[in-house]
């Protein structure tokens, strides 16, 4: 089967409003590779979860995609929106088919359409109308292999512990094996009810038979159940424990960003305070000189120097004045306040005349003329600083309002005991899991010596029951004379649990060969190797192996495991070198698209050392961008080589 | 059509020489070829079983 993910659109979720991401070129053919450079908070989570849905069509199911959680896709933009949608237009085999994934954010619901046809729109039907070939190839654990978060690459060889083995079951279709294996019991049972009794054994006897192993066949099928929803128990409760550490991890991200928004209008409250601390200074210092303050001021100035220049003060000035006030051939006699000046008056002024303009009081106004000589030239500087001052109280009030919202966000956000709560609920879910566990081995127990010590008997174990099966079919075989239809038919079962078995083996050793060759080329070391590929991956040495190393092994057996297989598949991953050291990383990078026909990369900026700009030079490759305009506090895209190199270049 | 992968081949050429059903070899491949395609008859699960050779020994000595 081959699938190809040719575009993917989104409409009023989270960040996005309308963005469509088209993975093909001019000629409608899918690029090798896909870059798609999105910085922290501008949705990369959010598209790797909604592809996961896309693939698996679980998103209608409670269990898997909780209303709560749907209702945490609305948009940021506006929270009045009630519906938002993924689309994904994709190439299966030859045929192109679109996915809708509808969310109704006031019921918590997600709903999916289906169109099959190449025009989208016509043919749109309500549901998940994939074929069921491939329904049951996706499951959602088999999703996470090919949408995969190179942050979690430790799921594969901890969490999910059957992801390993059920994928290489999937992928080469031994599980279908399994449904031959069921046919042909029921061909066994179809031939012994149209056989006539006719043997030695009576019919009563016959009867006992049939009701003993038709009971024994009951309780088996009603252990099988037991058995399979104690493992959906436990791989839900595995599943929520996962969920949560998502939650935690986007928890963690929103509450980054805000910090760093706090810290950031915090640098800049300071900066303000700097700058308004100087200006003060500045009017200060201005206000001392007159002519700093304002026109009037320098106007009436030079008013005033004109006057005191046209008048000659001050010394000849002063001395004409009062030689002329005495004169009695000048004027009216009189005194400039009106008073007659007789002869006593007259005495009095001619005595003090030259006490009222000292030698000091010459020189004060001296240099006060000498000041305002020039005063034309001069400009009053204090309103634009007084301008500037209240320009900037204002701007401080604004982003200590900014700061006063921020720090109400993060109280109404942040929940002191968050992590706390929800590591607790972790823990609840583990202890729950395994106490099913326990249970789940009661069932599936094989060991004599364990069956021996935990005194099971067959009703209460899966192996014990299917011996008393046995025992009561060969009887019936005898008394209903289709023993050798029953044992060829066992033979061949048998030759089929012996293919599906053999084949997984041989399948398992197969991809762990490739697994270590693909390892020691990335890791440049052969000390870390799998081991064994059981349940998960066993890896040798496994408690020294770093992040980066699990990564790595994680890469190499994913490339393995779907190398040789019938299926081609998009490889998308999530921050595919975050924890790598920068040599596997340059390896990593030449590796990854040497493996996959379609591989689809959602990156950092932080990823541009040895892996991002390995791709720089490499043909076919689609450079987009995605990225939050802070100041329209909108979504942004450019699918050019030079920004994406830019944007990539200045660390986003 | 779906191509089985090598080792499923070998795997099912060395599980009918173990049981000495080689005869049923083609038949038991095209069988499973159509299963993984979940497109069979279901005559044809019966006709495989039909050409199953038991040993000598059971069928003389019964089951």
């Amino acid at each position: 089967m081959d699938i190809r993910l040719l575009e993917i659109e989104y409409k009023n979720i989270r960040e996005f409003e309308d963005l469509k991401i088209d993975f093909t070129n001019d000629n409608s053919k899918v690029y090798p590779v896909s870059l798609v450079q999105m910085p922290t908070g501008t949705g990369k989570t959010t598209t790797i979860q909604l592809l996961r849905y896309v693939f698996n069509g679980r998103a209608n199911n409670e269990k898997f995609f909780s209303s709560e959680k749907i209702k945490s896709f609305s948009p940021q933009f506006d929270t009045n929106s009630t519906k938002g949608e993924f689309k994904v237009k994709l190439k299966i085999e030859k045929e192109i088919v679109h996915v809708f994934l509808e969310m109704d954010y006031n019921n918590g619901t997600a709903r999916y359409y289906t169109s099959k046809v190449s025009e989208e729109g016509g043919g749109k039907e309500t549901g998940y109308n994939l074929n069921i070939d491939i329904r049951s190839l996706l499951t959602p654990s088999f999703v996470e292999l090919f949408v995969f978060d190179g942050e979690k690459a430790q799921e594969i060889i901890d969490i999910t512990e059957d992801t390993a083995e059920n994928a290489i079951k999937f992928l080469y279709y031994l599980d279908r094996l399994k449904h031959l294996h069921d046919k042909i019991e029921k061909k066994i049972e179809e031939k012994r009810e149209s056989t006539s009794v006719t043997t030695t054994q009576t019919e009563q006897g016959l009867s006992q038979i049939k009701t003993r192993l038709k009971k024994r066949r009951r309780i088996y099928k009603e252990l099988q159940q037991e058995k399979t929803k104690l493992e959906d128990l436990i791989k839900d409760k595995k599943f929520k424990i996962k969920e949560i550490k998502d939650e935690v991890d986007e928890y963690d991200e929103i509450d980054e960003d805000l910090r760093k928004e706090i810290l950031s209008t915090k640098n800049d409250i300071k900066n303000i305070n700097q700058d308004i601390k100087d200006n003060t200074k500045e009017i200060l210092t201005n206000f001392r000189n007159p002519i700093h303050i304002n026109t009037s001021i320098i106007n009436r100035l030079e008013d005033l120097r004109t006057k005191m220049r046209s008048l000659k003060l001050p010394r000849s000035t002063a001395k004409e004045f009062f030689e002329e006030l005495l004169d009695e051939n000048i004027g009216d006699n009189k005194c400039i306040c009106g008073r007659k000046l007789d002869k006593e008056n007259k005495k009095y002024i001619k005595e003090k005349m030259n006490d009222f303009l000292s030698a000091q009081q010459i020189s004060i106004i001296n240099a006060v003329k000498s000041s305002i000589r020039n005063i034309s030239d001069e400009k009053p500087v204090l309103p634009e600083l007084v301008y500037d001052g209240k320009e900037m109280r204002k701007k401080l009030n604004k982003k200590q309002d900014e700061l006063g919202r921020l720090r109400v966000k993060r109280n109404s956000d942040i929940d002191e005991d968050y992590r706390e709560k929800k590591e607790k609920k972790i823990e609840e879910l583990k202890d729950e899991v395994k106490e099913k566990k326990q249970l789940l081995e009661l069932i599936t127990e094989s060991d004599p010596n364990e069956l021996e010590d935990l005194r099971l008997n067959w009703k209460d174990n899966l192996y014990l029951c299917k011996k008393e099966i046995d025992k009561f079919d060969k009887k019936l075989g005898e008394a209903t004379g289709t023993i050798d239809f029953t044992k060829k038919a066992r033979i061949l079962k048998r030759i089929l649990d012996n293919i599906q078995t053999g084949s997984l083996e041989k399948l398992k050793e197969e991809i762990k060969e490739k697994t270590n060759n693909k390892t020691k080329r990335i890791l440049n070391r052969d000390d870390i190797l799998v081991e064994k590929i059981s349940k998960s991956l066993e890896i040798e040495g496994h408690t020294g192996v770093s992040e980066g190393q699990t990564l790595s092994i994680a890469y190499a057996f994913l490339s393995s495991l779907f190398e040789k297989s019938p299926h081609n598949l998009p490889f998308i991953v999530d921050t595919p070198a975050g924890p790598l050291d920068l040599e596997v990383r340059a390896e990593v990078a030449e590796l990854l698209p040497e493996l996959f026909d379609q591989l689809v990369i959602f990156i950092t900026s932080a990823e541009k050392p040895s892996f991002g700009e390995k791709f720089y030079d490499r043909k076919n490759v689609r450079f987009m961008t995605v990225w939050k305009d802070k100041q329209k506090n909108e979504i942004r895209f450019d699918d050019t080589p030079k920004f994406f190199k830019e944007f990539h270049e200045n660390g986003g | 059509m779906v191509e089985l992968h090598p080792i499923i081949k070998k795997q099912i050429e060395k599980s009918v020489y173990n049981e000495k059903q080689e005869a049923i070899k083609n038949e038991l491949e095209k069988l499973i070829e159509n299963v993984i395609e979940l497109n069979y008859d279901e005559q044809d699960i019966i006709d495989v079983i039909n050409h199953i050779q038991l040993p000598k020994e059971d069928e003389k000595d019964g089951y």
